[in-house]
């Protein structure tokens, strides 16, 4: 268990690290602009007088996702060493489980409150938002639940391709609630295709994020595997 | 790693055997202290030096 959330944090920090660096070189410039063509387009009252300066936002955002991925990376690492024996997949199980966080985590609260485009102004106010977005974490969960576990005892009895089709069953449910659900968000100023652009960019970053906290804790995983086979007596529990 | 006919149910066991109550609340409200201060915290100050960070990681309260 201390040996997974370590291999997880470690991953969580080494990702973090390379998504705050994105957040500092993309997605700073990107938010800057698309703002900047927002408030062009008329009464926007996003940022009526900013309470800290650019830089600094560019500064704490980066750091911002740094702690992100410590934070998932944390959290991949606990379920993972819960919730192994359960998964399908066999050496892919890491991927597995990123999937299954992805989609709790950013899928399913976007099918309701998709990605604000800067410029966007919700329609909401955060009282309502704030357990919404938590609601939609816990349903991503059974979603993500429900679906592996439907492909895990669907796959024994009946064969792989069945139980693919009942782990899409789920997903398709959320895909409808996202087809039905209401806007909350107004449709701002900035460009329709630029704000395509941004959700995409948003999108692709989170699930490359995952995917990457999957690969390293992989790695780490089988390290300590190999360390943990060669030297049983050796647990090194230190550190708390 | 230890075995590979733990089960789920297992691992929770263990865990709850390896670990006091005490240290795993600790631990839980320290990682929700964090996530509630990335995600949800309205503070001006905090909510505008994230600002950029919640737009790029779509979390709702940006």
């Amino acid at each position: 268990m201390i040996d997974r959330l370590r291999s997880g944090v470690t991953a969580g920090a080494l990702v973090g690290l390379a998504y705050g660096l994105f957040t500092w070189l993309v997605v700073s410039p990107v938010v800057r602009h698309l703002e900047h063509l927002a408030s062009h387009g008329g009464d926007h009252g996003h940022k009526v007088a900013p309470a800290v300066g650019e830089t600094t936002t560019a500064v704490i955002s980066a750091g911002g996702g740094v702690l992100w991925g410590i934070l998932l990376g944390a959290a991949f690492g606990v379920a993972y060493h819960l919730f192994e024996p359960g998964l399908p997949g066999g050496t892919l199980k890491p991927y597995v489980l990123a999937g299954a966080g992805f989609l709790t985590v950013s899928v399913a609260p976007w099918t309701v409150l998709p990605p604000a485009t800067p410029g966007m102004e919700p329609l909401y106010g955060s009282s309502l938002r704030v357990p919404l977005y938590l609601g939609l974490i816990v349903v991503g969960g059974l979603v993500a639940a429900t679906s592996i576990l439907g492909y895990v005892r669907t796959a024994r009895t009946r064969g792989r391709s069945s139980g693919v089709f009942v782990a899409l069953l789920p997903l398709v449910a959320l895909g409808l609630l996202s087809v039905v659900a209401p806007p909350t968000l107004t449709s701002g100023g900035a460009p329709t295709g630029l704000s395509a652009a941004f959700r995409w960019l948003v999108g692709l970053s989170q699930a490359g994020l995952w995917a990457l906290i999957a690969v390293v804790f992989r790695r780490f995983d089988r390290r300590v595997d190999r360390r943990g086979t060669n030297a049983p007596m050796a647990t090194a529990r230190g550190g708390d | 790693m230890s075995t590979n006919t733990d089960t789920v149910a297992d691992r929770f066991a263990t865990a709850g055997a390896q670990i006091d109550p005490v240290t795993a609340l600790t631990a839980l409200a320290l990682v929700a202290a964090l996530g509630f201060t990335l995600a949800f915290l309205q503070e001006p100050l905090v909510h505008e030096a994230l600002h950029d960070f919640r737009h790029g990681a779509g979390i709702v309260c940006h």
